[in-house]
């Protein structure tokens, strides 16, 4: 009876276990291929996380440029806007807030004086 | 959206980047076919079941290409074989916990032989081609422990470094040094008179 040396063991087990995968039955074989096909479909189908930053900080500054254009081209045009812009000017003054509580009073002030 | 960002993104997605994408994929395909056959002979190993063992190795692939696939190529060996080696962890946590659900109603019910049966009863001859130290390194191999058989499989059979081999195995490289110490020590006992070369020469 002989022990074999660690080498002995190392190299004969690397060269069974080499012929025993090189053997394998086609069915396995089959199903490996099939496996590996489902995990590749992952990668072409996953976006690349990569891109992720770079997309959105692109689509962020397009949009920053788009309002920045849209904001500086002049005056609100809507409707909405036109009626909000006396309580907009009145509330980002530098008055004191305290004439907020008679708001529709100094609207009517305002008129009267535009008339007058 | 806007058309300036429709024009950007169309301008970020050119064809060179399909062309390395699929040169990625490419590069994908050609790793996992060099690795999948070990993959299956290793959950093999653990499972003594084929479809199990299939199992674990496809699981093993998705997940790879799912969190790795973006990491420097020289690492994707023992990474792969990370996910490989979780996956066979995650079979030995389903299959005690199966076993302990199993007990509990062999005690309420009479025993199902089926139930009991091994999944597939391992196959020497057609595994091992044949060979008489190819027969007794299998047997040798089967009856390791789970951990020094993977740290063997990794450090001698995949030619991984302690220290891949030991983050494939998520543990310290004392432990995979432990593991493989251990594991020549039972093989040197069970693999009396081993030589392949002889049986190949003769």
């Amino acid at each position: 009876m002989k022990v074999p040396g660690d080498n002995q063991i190392e190299q004969g087990a690397r060269q069974i276990l080499d012929e025993q995968i090189n053997t394998l039955d086609a069915q396995t074989l089959s199903r490996l291929n099939r496996a590996r096909q489902t995990a590749l479909d992952e990668a072409r189908h996953a976006p690349r996380a990569r891109w992720l930053p770079a997309g959105l900080l692109a689509g962020g500054a397009a949009l920053a440029i788009t309002f920045g254009v849209g904001l500086n081209s002049g005056p609100p045009t809507t409707p909405l806007l036109n009626e909000a812009a006396p309580e907009l000017a009145l509330i980002t003054s530098d008055e004191s807030l305290d004439m907020l509580s008679d708001l529709e009073f100094y609207l009517w002030l305002d008129e009267v004086l535009e008339e007058g | 959206m806007s058309s300036q960002t429709l024009v950007m993104m169309q301008t970020m997605f050119t064809p060179s980047d399909s062309a390395a994408s699929a040169g990625s994929t490419q590069r994908l395909d050609l790793f996992l076919r060099s690795v999948e056959r070990q993959a299956f002979k290793m959950a093999h190993y653990a499972t003594s079941d084929s479809n199990e063992a299939l199992d674990i190795v496809q699981d093993a692939m998705t997940a790879f290409v799912r969190r790795y696939r973006e990491k420097p190529e020289p690492q994707w060996r023992p990474l792969f074989f990370r996910s490989v080696d979780n996956r066979i962890k995650d079979w030995f946590r389903r299959r005690k916990v199966r076993s302990r659900w199993q007990l509990f109603r062999s005690r309420e019910d009479a025993p199902d032989p089926v139930d009991s049966a091994p999944a597939e009863a391992p196959t020497p001859d057609a595994a091992t081609g044949h060979s008489e130290a190819g027969v007794a390194l299998e047997a040798a191999l089967r009856a390791l422990p789970d951990r020094q058989r993977q740290a063997f499989l990794l450090r001698t059979w995949q030619g991984l470094s302690v220290a891949e081999t030991a983050r494939a195995m998520g543990c310290s490289d004392g432990s995979v040094k432990t593991h493989l110490s251990r594991a020549m020590s039972a093989l040197r006992n069970q693999l009396t008179d081993f030589d392949p070369l002889k049986e190949v020469s003769s």
